[in-house]
């Protein structure tokens, strides 16, 4: 296998080097972090599997982003797939881990498909499958065929990054995959279907028309508006964390549909910065994201269990993965100066340019409302956050399961400690990042059109972090010193005594009044029945998953169940039918040949 | 004098005029009630006494009740050295609204933690319904950013000031978004009749509902943090929308002057939501969006205005 990719060459280009490099940034802790987590299966199921298919996956995931060739690319891209689904079915005693393990592999394979065939179809023009010919022969792409490509790149890659309403898999098979697994498939291998989307979009195609674009912007929209209404409602913290990675998906493909509509009005300097904030936050997204899964896994690791609504008071035992949590919390609800601000900052500053500088007002207004709900988009993820966070690890233990808690290896630690000190670290230095970056890109446009000192990012928010911090110790310290006694008591109840954890608020609770708004795209339904107790019974479901895919699967099943009845189980039917087919081949050959 | 360190001295005073401001609400709605009300300094005795008592804390309570009051305080007096007040100079280095409105997020951010931290219901309730309608006002927020980019080509808020100073017409565009930004002001701050600051009636709050748990040098911060965002709020809507006045030289007596016309503003606004607190009853937390809504609506208008019609 490697000597096909070394006789074709390996990519260096920019994009390649970047995502390569995003890939690498990730793995290195979530491979530390594996080494302790693994220790969770000890006995139940093998752990060289584990072990041996996440660095298989890893692999694969850059050696897809640095093919040269689309063969390699593909084959690469189906070995990445594959891991990735024997990943989710790791754990196949449980069948629920199978039947999203099913859903995702026939994803996977819908993607597949439509990247074979948009692979083919670039051959059939350019008479090549190497992506520098086809870059530098992207003039013989022309008119339907750029439709064709872009469809075919939309859906292709779209069913991989969990473009809605390819989405369904995303909130089922992460979950079901082991938390190390997930965090690899969540903060990067929905990256690598955007890497190839980019690559498509950016340099195998001369140009997308604009009706495209704004397509690409309104899907974007919509798929990070649904998925975090979505991610609101759950109960299940992985799931709510694979909602919120299809959130951030929706949000980068967004500013980069917008960075398209910059381009093709020759707007080539805000144009570069929405490229740049995309990909910004596309690093970001992988660092906080896959922190996020990490203490997700390590409070699984702890208690065996990913239902908030049975977690609670986890910082009293588990200090360590708290505070790495409250970080990656901090970085998601984009709390300056981590870094989840940096990104969120430029993608909110690249829609104020450019629906400030979009020449046709009509175009100009959908960038503005695009903008104001990617803007309520992040308000709900800081909902989400916040949800997530203090149900599970703030509060009391509502349930035995987070009071009897297992000690986490050191090396999980360290994983979720490197990741971290990455969210500090790549949004304190944000604007050494973007500097880097823009230059870095800036060749993919022509030199003169692009204006640096408009873009190029301040350091205030280095200035900012250096008061705030400057401020806290002070006030800290102050707080400390003044001498005033700090006294124990309980929680106050207006004078109830007999408080019961099972009194605090759940995840249910918490998200309920903007359910009152958004219930009919959220899936979410809930039925109260008052006797001498109080029932309720709430139930979060897909909206698309029951309206688009049940029916389809029904259907199939149908067609099946009705073609199922050829399977007579009698020999002389099965020599009969051999006979018909040899009759239609020969009347085929006859007719064709 | 440079730039940087004028910026902490009007921040400093804004940091120390806000119990003022809020002393000075509570007596405007004092008299328009008809009673004589407590002093306009009472405010900074309530702060003085709290921070002579013990604090007491949740034994179920973690390191968020410890250290969030403090990180909520430290983002507002970050804030508070982020915006003019009384001075403008010509080069600033702070002042990016993107930049300052995320971080006033993170006193809300603090204060949500605190509500569940101490496994109260009370917290619970009022971090739901605070992150409720924050989700629904970030829009709203980030609209008024843009439509003052529109309007005066930069994000800073110096600038901003700066520029509209030497504009010499008011734009319809302008007088919506300053209703906008109000209606922002009412709920970000929880005023009425989006939460009734003046009672703990479980119903109504929000607010008070987070902070509930706290006590002594806790609650200290906490509020004094919650005091400074209003002042920074009001400053805000102030000088980006009606700045005249405001001091571009270190003359004495522009700066005196300056000073005079800020706190007369200041003291207009403060008499318009005493207005409505005194006018209007606090309204269901179900009907809050609709008000957001109205704001939306503006702000879009607003936009409408400046970019699309010419």
């Amino acid at each position: 296998m490697l000597s096909i990719l070394f006789n074709n060459g390996i990519l260096f280009d920019n994009l390649s080097v970047f995502f390569a490099a995003t890939i690498s940034i990730v793995s290195i802790p979530i491979l530390i972090y594996t080494l302790g987590y693994i220790k969770e299966y000890k006995d139940i199921y093998s752990l060289g599997y584990n072990i041996a298919l996440t660095a298989i996956l890893i692999v694969s995931m850059v050696l897809v982003v640095i093919s040269k060739d689309g063969i390699t690319f593909i084959v690469f891209w189906e070995i990445m797939s594959v891991t990735s689904f024997f990943l989710v079915i790791y754990e196949h005693n449980e069948r629920a881990n199978i039947d999203s393990g099913i859903m995702y592999l026939i994803m996977t394979h819908i993607s597949g498909f439509f990247l074979m065939a948009m692979f083919a179809f670039l051959y059939q023009i350019t008479g090549s499958t190497d992506f520098n010919e086809i870059a530098q022969s992207s003039n013989l792409i022309s008119g339907n065929d750029i439709k064709t490509v872009f469809v075919l790149a939309v859906i292709g890659f779209g069913a991989k990054a969990g473009f809605v309403p390819l989405h369904a898999w995303l909130p089922k098979a992460h979950p079901s995959a082991p938390s190390n697994a997930s965090a690899l498939m969540s903060g990067v291998m929905l990256k690598v279907a955007l890497y190839g989307l980019i690559r498509v979009l950016y340099l195998f195609l001369e140009y997308v028309p604009l009706y495209l674009s704004l397509s690409l912007v309104t899907l974007g929209v919509i798929t990070a508006i649904y998925s975090i209404l979505n991610a609101l409602v759950q109960k299940d913290i992985k799931k709510l964390l694979a909602y919120s990675s299809a959130e951030n998906v929706g949000m980068i493909l967004a500013t980069i549909g917008l960075s398209l509509v910059f381009k093709h009005y020759g707007l080539n300097t805000i144009s570069l910065f929405a490229f740049v904030a995309a990909l910004l936050h596309i690093l970001n997204h992988a660092v906080f994201k896959s922190l996020l899964f990490a203490s997700a896994g390590s409070v699984l690791f702890a208690t065996g269990s990913k239902n908030m609504n049975e977690l609670g008071g986890l910082y009293h035992k588990m200090k360590f993965a708290t505070m790495a949590a409250f970080i990656g919390t901090l970085s998601i609800a984009a709390f300056p100066p981590l870094n989840g601000f940096a990104s969120e900052m430029i993608i909110l500053k690249s829609f104020i340019l450019g629906s400030a500088q979009v020449p046709e007002s009509w175009a100009a207004g959908i960038v503005t409302i695009s903008g104001a709900l990617i803007a309520l988009t992040g308000g709900g993820a800081f909902y989400a956050a916040i949800k997530s966070f203090v149900i599970t690890y703030l509060g009391s233990p509502r349930s035995v399961k987070a009071e009897k808690i297992h000690e986490t290896p050191f090396a999980m630690k360290m994983g979720m400690g490197i990741l971290a000190g990455l969210c500090i670290l790549f949004g304190v230095f944000s604007p050494f990042i973007v500097k880097r970056l823009i230059y870095g890109f800036s060749g993919m446009y022509s030199a003169a059109t692009i204006d640096f000192s408009v873009i190029e990012m301040d350091y205030e928010i280095l200035m900012v972090t250096g008061i705030m911090l400057g401020s806290f110790i002070m006030i800290g310290a102050v707080a400390k010193l003044d001498g005033r006694k700090i006294l124990r008591g309980d929680t106050w109840g207006c004078g109830f005594i007999n408080q019961s954890n099972r009194m605090q608020y759940t995840a249910n609770a918490l998200s309920q009044p903007q359910t009152r708004l958004f219930s009919k795209a959220q899936g979410y339904s809930k039925k109260v029945k008052i006797t001498s107790l109080i029932h309720i019974n709430d139930c979060v479901y897909d909206t698309f998953e029951e309206k688009a895919y049940v029916p389809v699967v029904k259907t199939i099943n149908s067609i099946s169940s009705k073609v199922i009845r050829i399977h007579q189980g009698k020999v002389r039917i099965y020599v009969l039918y051999i006979f018909l087919a040899l009759g239609a081949t020969m009347l085929g050959v006859y007719n064709f040949g | 004098m440079n730039h940087n360190l004028t910026n902490i001295f009007q921040g400093m005073i804004l940091i120390i005029l806000s119990p003022f401001f809020m002393g000075t609400l509570n007596k405007i709605k004092a008299l328009m009630r008809g009673y004589k009300g407590p002093s306009v300094l009472q405010v900074y005795y309530d702060l003085s006494k709290l921070s002579k008592k013990d604090t007491i804390r949740s034994g179920r309570s973690s390191f968020v009740t410890e250290y969030g009051p403090v990180m909520a305080l430290s983002v507002a007096v970050t804030c508070s050295f982020m915006i003019p007040v009384i001075f403008v100079g010509s080069k600033n280095s702070l002042g990016n609204l993107i930049l300052i409105v995320f971080l006033l997020g993170g006193i809300k951010l603090a204060d949500a933690l605190i509500g569940l931290d101490s496994s109260s219901t009370f917290g619970g309730m009022g971090t739901s319904r605070e992150l409720f309608l924050s989700m629904l006002a970030e829009p709203v927020m980030f609209l008024i950013i843009m439509y003052l980019y529109f309007q005066y080509g930069t994000l800073n808020i110096f600038e901003i000031t700066l520029n509209n100073l030497h504009m010499s017409t008011t734009t319809a565009g302008d007088i919506l978004a300053f209703v906008s930004f109000f209606i922002v002001l009412i709920v970000e701050n929880a005023r009425l009749p989006i939460d009734n600051p003046e009672t703990h009636l479980e119903l109504t709050m929000i607010h008070e509902a987070m902070v509930l748990d706290l006590s002594g040098r806790d609650l200290l911060l906490i509020e004094l943090a919650s005091m400074i965002k209003f002042a920074i709020f009001i400053t805000m809507i102030v000088n980006i929308f009606i700045p005249f006045g405001i001091s571009t030289s270190f003359a004495i007596p522009l700066i005196i002057e300056a000073a005079g016309l800020f706190l007369a503003k200041v003291f207009a606004v403060l008499f318009v939501i005493a207005m409505i607190e005194v006018l209007i009853a606090k309204s269901r937390l179900f009907r809050a969006p609709d008000l957001i809504a109205v704001s939306f609506s503006l702000i879009i208008a607003a936009i409408s205005f400046s970019r699309f019609i010419d």
